[in-house]
């Protein structure tokens, strides 16, 4: 499962870099992960100087949940926390953009940026949900 | 641009879900509102005086069009002078919201006819200043709605369906979201904010 999930994840980002490779904006799929009963997967720790502006998650009609996004700033302080209940919405929060008090885009860059998704569940078969951040480089 | 790569990067998304078995279908739930009953956007009452700001990112959310029929929803005054919602229909029948700390199209509200997202009051880094500040749309059948802090219920001013609260002081934190409806019944959304410390 979780090499299938690494290789899907490399065949993810090599379609998006191709499909854009001739423009200057550049979208990284960063790894996924999943979140299952009432556990949540948070990441990535790491990325790199760049600059993350939405975070997508998979589709799943069972999930009931949380979407979370932050923003790690190279003084090594952090935004807030920005998270978006769902619940029998299906894309209301996909992409989830965090925005700032005007409604902007909230971006620190370069700056790290960490998701994280909350699965609430509910039974043995359900609450394994997918989830992925992004990134973009190079946004004017 | 931008657009196309967000379109992109959600069918790459699609197929990965898709690889692994999760669902991909769009299917109703019973007692979720649909979007038509989100009735400030067809209002002509709400003020089309949208910020620049959020008519951008409505655009980019809804497209170019559509955005410029957008609604201003709130604008705040008092601890939330500082806020504002703005919000249009899409293209496929849904709505699109833009403002401050939220952004997010949808289809349809939840069965508890809140949408929301919780954030602190800050665009900048956490402080010991910064305060719990939650903002969303609710659905016309909700009438009213109350922040419920331990035993406290703190009314949420609604204004054309959509609203802004923000904590009194710093480190006062919403347990739930309590929805009054039309008919009477009440719906308790609990709150989960990772921005709340862990005892």
């Amino acid at each position: 499962m979780g090499l299938a999930l690494a290789v899907l994840s490399v065949i993810a980002l090599t379609a998006v870099a191709s499909a854009i490779a001739s423009t200057s904006v550049y979208t990284y799929l960063g790894p996924a992960g999943t979140a299952w009963n009432q556990t949540i997967y948070q990441g990535p720790d790491t990325f790199g100087a760049r600059y993350y502006n939405r975070v997508y998650m998979a589709l799943d009609p069972l999930a009931v949940g949380e979407m979370c996004l932050r923003y790690h700033r190279s003084d090594l302080s952090y935004t807030a926390w920005q998270c978006q209940a769902f619940a029998d919405i299906y894309d209301g929060t996909n992409p989830f953009y965090a925005t700032n008090s005007s409604g902007g885009r909230l971006t620190q860059d370069p700056a790290k940026a960490q998701c994280k998704f909350y699965d609430e569940g509910g039974g043995s078969n359900e609450g394994a949900s997918n989830v992925t951040c992004q990134t973009t480089v190079g946004l004017p | 641009m931008k657009k196309i790569i967000a379109g992109i990067a959600a069918l790459v998304v699609a197929g990965v879900g898709a690889g692994i078995g999760i669902a991909q279908t769009q299917s109703s739930s019973a007692g979720a509102s649909s979007a038509s009953s989100f009735s400030a956007l067809s209002s002509s009452g709400v003020s089309g005086n949208v910020s620049s700001v959020q008519q951008s990112m409505l655009s980019d959310l809804a497209g170019p069009a559509q955005a410029a029929q957008a609604k201003q929803l709130f604008v705040g005054s008092g601890n939330t002078k500082d806020y504002s919602i703005s919000a249009t229909k899409d293209s496929s029948g849904g709505f699109c919201v833009d403002g401050s700390y939220i952004a997010a199209c949808l289809d349809q509200f939840p069965k508890s006819g809140v949408v929301y997202r919780t954030a602190m009051n800050t665009d900048g880094a956490v402080t010991s200043t910064s305060k719990q500040l939650i903002s969303g749309v609710v659905s016309d059948q909700v009438t009213s709605l109350s922040a419920q802090i331990g035993s406290q219920l703190v009314p949420i001013t609604i204004q054309n369906g959509a609203f802004v609260y923000v904590a009194s002081a710093p480190g006062v934190w919403v347990d739930q979201l309590v929805a009054t409806n039309a008919d009477g019944s009440t719906a308790n959304i609990a709150i989960s904010d990772p921005n709340r410390p862990t005892s």
